[in-house]
């Protein structure tokens, strides 16, 4: 009891701390955005090189605002800096013997909910750090141990951070042990230890399970409801597993955790990429196997591999059903496209046999104006959302006309105007059927104009990003004088 | 013989014309093709690239071709990594922009440079580059 009762008194001695308590904003808060939000938009704004010591920055507006006369103004910069210590215990399950004071190296983080405001620094290894973000409140701020890692790690929120505050010494002190076993864990595979602040989604330094499977987690202060993620080092064949917990006061010597993961014999998949004339695909691509459902085993599990010179490729992995994704180099001459098959694996060794990489489609439009006329100079642009994100682009000719060579996919299309007269243009097109050429006629939409500047100067070419929700709807440029306009579609 | 087959003179120069008729070229105006400039970026030129691996790592060019009609296309690269392509366009009045997000950032490409490279319709070139710095976390 004493234990946990301690981490409560330092807690709010932290936010005691007048410089860190939470005002009200003279922006609002950062909302969160769902659904019911479709006529409030997030503008993101990153200035470039043409201004100086300017942070980027989000806006909201919603129907209260004058949608082509916005004032976007930007906020200074806060330098914070401060110093990073925490109690170190040994030896690794004995959580009755006290560590010692020391400086921890770590990772802050301060950033703004559903906002681009925000910055990450490492401390030094004298737990010393300086980081600069827009002055503003409703930061969340987290400090995540480098080294030494058996320390907590910390979560804040509702922060405020303006001019010139207090210099920041942060005691992360012992935190209350979450430890436990992993049964049935070899050492032969690397795998981790970590806990995740249910509410923020913020996460602790990943340790390292030892030898026997036994881990222990130092829980963040002030934080009850927590995840304990179990999970294997890169691409080892080790399931990642979320254990949700919730923190009592009765558990003041500590939480423990055992876990049983189930079958973890190791299947060997192989197989071979190859193109549509079944001949070797030589080129690195990206294969990656994602779990749907293991067979015996609890979790999840994503394995990336490439294939070598001759299109060959083994994996090690569970029994379960897979999504695997394949991926070849971007290049714009190549002919080769991403494809994704299910498999099955119920058995030691499995072969694949050859994974047939589709083509490249030629796709061909028509973009006219408003008024009927071809649209000359008009970019369009597609956008693989379910494989690298990659783009392809290309822009129209004097009659309106574009042809491009694109995977046949599920793309984000997009539309750019050469003008503000037309409206940034957004949809989804399906090039898995029959869609290989469409027409488009450039519509109005919202008018979406204004100023960037900080202090009454103007911030000049920028970049803005508008968002409704989680979907993009423009990216622009302000202009020599900080003014943007363009027009958007907004959903309804 | 006639005046086309006897020889000019112009001092000691003696210059041969034979027979025919004689008229000049039509004259055509060469006008230079002028690069594209790279005018504006963040990160700024002589800056580091910063990534974080598990992260969204963002970066953009604002151009200008001095050349009114010339198109401009961008191309973004790790320097003997990958190419991630022509990165999202951005249309504004006469400058063109591209942004490129990069999602997947790789430990070993620390060391190496991202690059951002426009070409113009005629094919001249102007690049950028920043060395990449892949940072530590958790």
């Amino acid at each position: 009891m004493l234990r946990w009762t301690y981490m409560w008194v330092f807690g709010f001695g932290l936010l005691g701390c007048a410089d860190y308590v939470l005002e009200e904003s003279a922006y609002g808060s950062a909302p969160s955005m769902d659904a019911s939000d479709y006529r409030r938009l997030r503008l993101d704004i990153t200035p470039s090189n043409a201004s100086e010591d300017i942070l980027p920055q989000s806006f909201w507006i919603d129907e209260s605002f004058d949608w082509q006369n916005l004032d976007l103004s930007l906020q200074q910069s806060t330098t914070i800096v401060g110093n990073i210590t925490g109690y170190t215990i040994y030896p690794y399950i004995d959580v009755s013997i006290p560590g010692e004071q020391v400086p921890v190296e770590a990772q802050i983080q301060i950033q703004m909910p559903n906002a681009i405001n925000g910055a990450i620094v490492n401390s030094d290894v004298s737990g010393n750090f300086e980081i600069i973000v827009p002055s503003g409140s409703d930061y969340q701020m987290s400090i995540t141990p480098l080294s030494p890692q058996n320390v907590p790690y910390l979560v804040l929120e509702d922060m405020r951070f303006e001019s010139e505050p207090a210099p920041m010494d942060v005691d992360l002190g012992e935190g209350l042990p979450i430890y436990g076993r992993v049964l049935d864990y070899s050492d032969d595979r690397s795998a981790t230890a970590q806990l995740i602040d249910s509410h923020t989604g913020i996460k602790g330094p990943q340790v390292d399970l030892a030898e026997n499977g036994y881990f222990q987690l130092r829980a963040p202060s002030m934080r009850s409801d927590l995840i304990v993620r179990i999970q294997g080092g890169d691409n080892t064949v080790f399931p990642t597993v979320d254990i949700p917990l919730r923190l009592e006061e009765q558990d003041d010597d500590g939480f423990r955790l055992d876990v049983e993961l189930g079958n973890l014999d190791i299947a060997t998949v192989f197989g071979r990429i190859v193109n549509l004339d079944q001949i070797a695909y030589a080129d690195r691509s990206t294969i990656i196997f994602e779990s749907v459902e293991l067979t015996d085993t609890v979790g999840s599990i994503v394995v990336e591999t490439n294939n070598d010179l001759n299109g060959n490729f083994t994996v090690h992995l569970l029994d379960g059903t897979y999504k695997m994704t394949v991926i070849p180099p971007y290049s714009e001459n190549s002919i080769s496209s991403p494809t994704s098959v299910d498999i099955i694996i119920d058995a030691d060794h499995l072969g694949l046999g050859d994974i047939v990489l589709p083509e490249r489609i030629t796709v061909t439009g028509t973009i006219l104006e408003q008024d009927g006329m071809p649209s000359a100079d008009t970019t369009i642009q597609f956008k693989d959302v379910n494989y690298a994100n990659t783009i392809h682009s290309t822009t129209t000719d004097e009659t309106g006309r574009f042809t491009i060579k694109v995977p046949p996919v599920l793309m984000q299309t997009s539309i750019l105007p050469n003008t503000p007269n037309s409206a940034i243009q957004n949809f989804e097109t399906d090039l898995r059927g029959d869609i290989q050429s469409f027409e488009w006629m450039l519509q109005s939409g919202q008018p979406l104009s204004g100023v960037a500047n900080q202090q009454g100067y103007a911030v000049p070419f920028a970049l803005i990003e508008v968002f409704q929700g989680d979907q993009k709807l423009a990216t622009g440029l302000t202009g020599e004088n900080g003014e943007f306009d363009f027009q958007i579609q907004v959903e309804e | 013989m006639s005046f086309f087959n006897k020889p000019l003179f112009f001092g000691a120069l003696t210059i041969p014309l034979s027979g025919g008729c004689y008229y000049w070229q039509p004259l055509e105006v060469y006008t230079p093709n002028s690069p594209p400039e790279i005018l504006y970026s963040d990160p700024p030129m002589g800056a580091t690239m910063q990534m974080r691996i598990s992260q969204l790592n963002p970066a953009f060019v604002v151009a200008q071709d001095p050349d009114v009609d010339d198109t401009m296309q961008f191309q973004w690269f790790i320097s003997g990594a990958v190419i991630l392509g022509p990165g999202e366009t951005i249309v504004q009045q006469n400058f063109l922009g591209s942004k490129i997000d990069i999602q997947q950032a790789e430990e070993n490409w620390h060391g190496r440079t991202l690059t951002c490279i426009v070409v113009d319709s005629l094919g001249a070139t102007a690049s950028i580059a920043w060395p990449i710095e892949i940072l530590e976390e958790n």
